[in-house]
């Protein structure tokens, strides 16, 4: 079957449940993709966002996928709305590294990789989801990717090769 | 440029902005010259709004193996600016730099990495020493931190604080050419935390042109 690479680009969510649609983001720094699948639905979804929260709050907020605790939410709900079952998701979590490693440069974006994983994982933990696996946090960028006939994610790093989370 | 329209945004697109990103990537690319010893030339291609989402259209593939030079801007204007190589270029630079064949240097060792860290050095005072002359705006640089790995990976650096506020980036595309090599960089700066980005350059010996 000929894979069709759908790109979730930053600040972006994809739900699909076309079999050979392959969800993938690309080049993850402090990015996170959080990744969710109904194996008995063959449904999943991937989100891609930069920041942990919005400033502005959910309601006025015009682009929830940037942001972790806004997009997750908005995730699950085209989730359900294309046939998922929320209780049969299996979660994964991907990125939220730390790119720069320098004590000279105080900048509060430096720190955002661990903040975006802090914020899904207690995103996810209220809206009754478990982590399944996650593979988060170090000091390179990922590549994320989500095979929606078999929900098996693969996550590439530079130098490091590939992870298979099936 | 009176002193209160001044900011980023205004240096990059305002109505002097050509001549002063002609200006600054002329003295950037004479500084570059004298420090590689070998004629190098910046234009400044194009500058354009980029939403957030589509970055990766305009800059190339979000995978390509990339060396990243940051700084953090401080001063009368704050903000961050990345000089950014194809790691292949990024070799190809330390070679220059060392006086070595081209081809010699294969990875970006702690030699390498600091040698990348003084082309993003010299590149950014370059441009704010030019910024300061003309609009008496003073900004200095941070040192710089080296970074190699995904350019999708490095740009999140930058573009994350300009999502706090913003949907998209100003991006000034430029390109580098020595007398051998095309060199494709991207010199970004990025005032916070609404940010502006610098993009494409071609370096010709000795002038700044704009297609």
């Amino acid at each position: 079957m000929t894979e069709t690479v759908r790109s979730v680009s930053i600040g972006e969510l994809v739900v699909s449940k076309t079999p050979n649609d392959l969800l993938v983001a690309y080049g993850l720094g402090s990015c996170v993709a959080v990744c969710a699948y109904d194996p008995r639905a063959r449904i999943g979804g991937m989100l891609h966002a930069l920041l942990p929260a919005s400033p502005n709050g959910a309601a006025s907020e015009t682009n929830p996928a940037k942001f972790v605790r806004e997009g997750i939410p908005v995730l699950l709900k085209e989730l359900a709305k294309q046939g998922a079952n929320q209780s049969r998701l299996v979660v994964r979590l991907c990125g939220g590294a730390q790119m720069l490693v320098a004590a000279q440069l105080n900048n509060t974006s430096l720190n955002i990789g661990s903040r975006n994983v802090t914020a899904a994982t207690e995103t996810l933990k209220n809206s009754g989801l478990r982590i399944k696996d996650q593979i988060t946090g170090g000091h390179a960028g990922r590549t994320v990717k989500m095979n929606i006939s078999t929900g098996k994610i693969v996550v590439r790093t530079l130098g490091q090769g590939e992870q298979v989370l099936d | 440029m009176p002193n209160q329209e001044l900011s980023w945004e205004n240096i990059i697109t305002g109505p002097q902005s050509e001549t002063l990103l002609q200006a600054a990537m002329y003295r950037t690319a004479t500084n570059l010259s004298d420090m590689i010893g070998r004629a190098i030339t910046i234009d400044v291609l194009d500058v354009e709004t980029v939403p957030i989402n589509k970055v990766f259209d305009v800059v190339g593939s979000p995978e390509a193996e990339t060396a990243g030079a940051y700084l953090l801007i401080e001063g009368d204007l704050s903000g961050q600016a990345i000089l950014m190589l194809a790691l292949e270029d990024a070799l190809h630079m330390v070679d220059l730099l060392m006086g070595d064949t081209p081809g010699t240097t294969q990875t970006l060792d702690d030699l390498g990495r600091s040698a990348i860290a003084e082309v993003g050095n010299v590149t950014v005072a370059s441009f704010l020493n030019e910024v300061a002359s003309i609009t008496g705006v003073e900004a200095r640089p941070s040192p710089p931190v080296v970074i190699v790995d995904m350019m999708g990976a490095i740009l999140n650096v930058v573009i994350t604080p300009v999502a706090v506020t913003g949907n998209d980036l100003v991006l000034v595309k430029t390109k580098l050419q020595e007398t051998e090599k095309i060199i494709q960089a991207h010199f970004w700066v990025l005032p916070e935390p609404t940010m502006i980005t610098f993009g494409n350059v071609s370096i010709h010996p000795a002038k700044v042109n704009r297609d």
